[in-house]
């Protein structure tokens, strides 16, 4: 699941925590029984018996209209963001120190995640107003205020974040801010309706692309 | 906010300043070159020293150097940079200071910070 929460518009007292916490309900849709190996999550409710919050940079020096796609997967040349323990839920808060570049994300590789319903209305790099369609901009998640939220479990298919530098610099460093929330879980078997009602759904990453 | 005075009598006319934090960009505060004791008009530059990352049209990258900032100091002055004249100027890698001729008498006061 792909998360991009805007700025608050009223707070709430007590405040509510950015991150999942001990004793929280996650649910996994229906729609995870589409994601191959990670098809044994569809339709559980996990209850989160220890979290461990482990930040992360990651940094990259990218020249003028170029970009690099980093894939955030434990793939053989990865950043190895994703759990190996199958009862493991990463929850990634990502933010951007300031820079002049954009971030696609696609999932899986080549499959962009942001895209309008019209056929030609899809990121395109290439172009210079589709390049703008769906890009993440180091303001809409600053570094010390993360706002963009992904879901990791064991074996999910590769995340990439393509990351371009938009003109105006010969080279621009881009910096990400991971915060990655270590979640364990254990299954109940049989929820409470209430349970169910507490829960955060974890969506699959086709059902943003109906 | 680290800062830092040094002379430019480096043998091959670079001085490296600053190597730390590779996950931030070095953002210039302050900068004074006093060239009172200098042995004559002085070129000091800040030069930026950095391998970029493999890109898709990069696949072997190689080291880039290039200059953010240069001034050209007479003999006897000594010239103040405030943050106006500073404020793009921003380091992406290694932070070195380079002149023209090296030079014992030619003192550099730099302060940064990251971003």
């Amino acid at each position: 699941m792909i998360d991009l929460r805007p700025p608050t518009e009223a707070t709430v007292s007590p405040g509510v925590p950015k991150l999942l916490q001990d004793n929280y309900y996650v649910r996994f849709t229906d729609a995870w029984k589409e994601s191959g190996k990670c098809a044994h999550f569809a339709g559980n409710l996990y209850q989160i018996k220890r979290t461990n919050q482990v930040p992360y940079d990651l940094h990259y020096i990218i020249p003028t209209a170029d970009f690099r796609d980093v894939n955030l997967s434990n793939a053989a040349g990865g950043e190895r963001i994703y759990p190996e323990n199958t009862k493991t839920l990463y929850e990634v808060a990502i933010g951007f120190r300031p820079g002049d570049y954009l971030v696609d994300i696609f999932l899986p590789a080549g499959v962009d995640v942001s895209r309008l319903e019209q056929a030609n209305m899809i990121p395109n790099l290439a172009n210079v107003g589709l390049r703008y369609l769906g890009a993440v901009k180091p303001s809409d998640s600053p570094y010390d205020d993360k706002r963009l939220f992904l879901y990791f479990v064991k074996d999910l298919e590769p995340i990439i974040l393509r990351t371009y530098v938009d003109g105006g610099v010969a080279f621009e460093k881009c910096t990400f801010g991971l915060l990655i929330n270590k979640c364990y879980l254990q299954q109940i078997v049989s929820p409470t309706s209430e349970q169910i009602k507490l829960s955060k759904e974890i969506l699959y990453y086709n059902e943003l692309r109906w | 906010m680290p800062s830092l005075v040094t002379n430019l009598a480096a043998v091959g006319l670079v001085t490296v300043v600053a190597t730390e934090k590779p996950n931030a960009k070095k953002k210039i505060t302050a900068l004074v070159i006093d060239n009172a004791a200098g042995g004559g008009a002085r070129i000091v530059q800040i030069q930026d020293r950095f391998t970029p990352s493999i890109t898709n049209a990069v696949p072997v990258p190689v080291v880039q150097t290039p200059s953010r900032f240069l001034a050209t100091i007479g003999a006897t002055n000594v010239w103040n940079f405030d943050d106006k004249e500073l404020d793009n100027v921003e380091v992406l890698g290694q932070l070195e200071l380079i002149i023209d001729v090296a030079d014992a008498g030619c003192i550099v006061t730099i302060a940064w910070e990251h971003e």
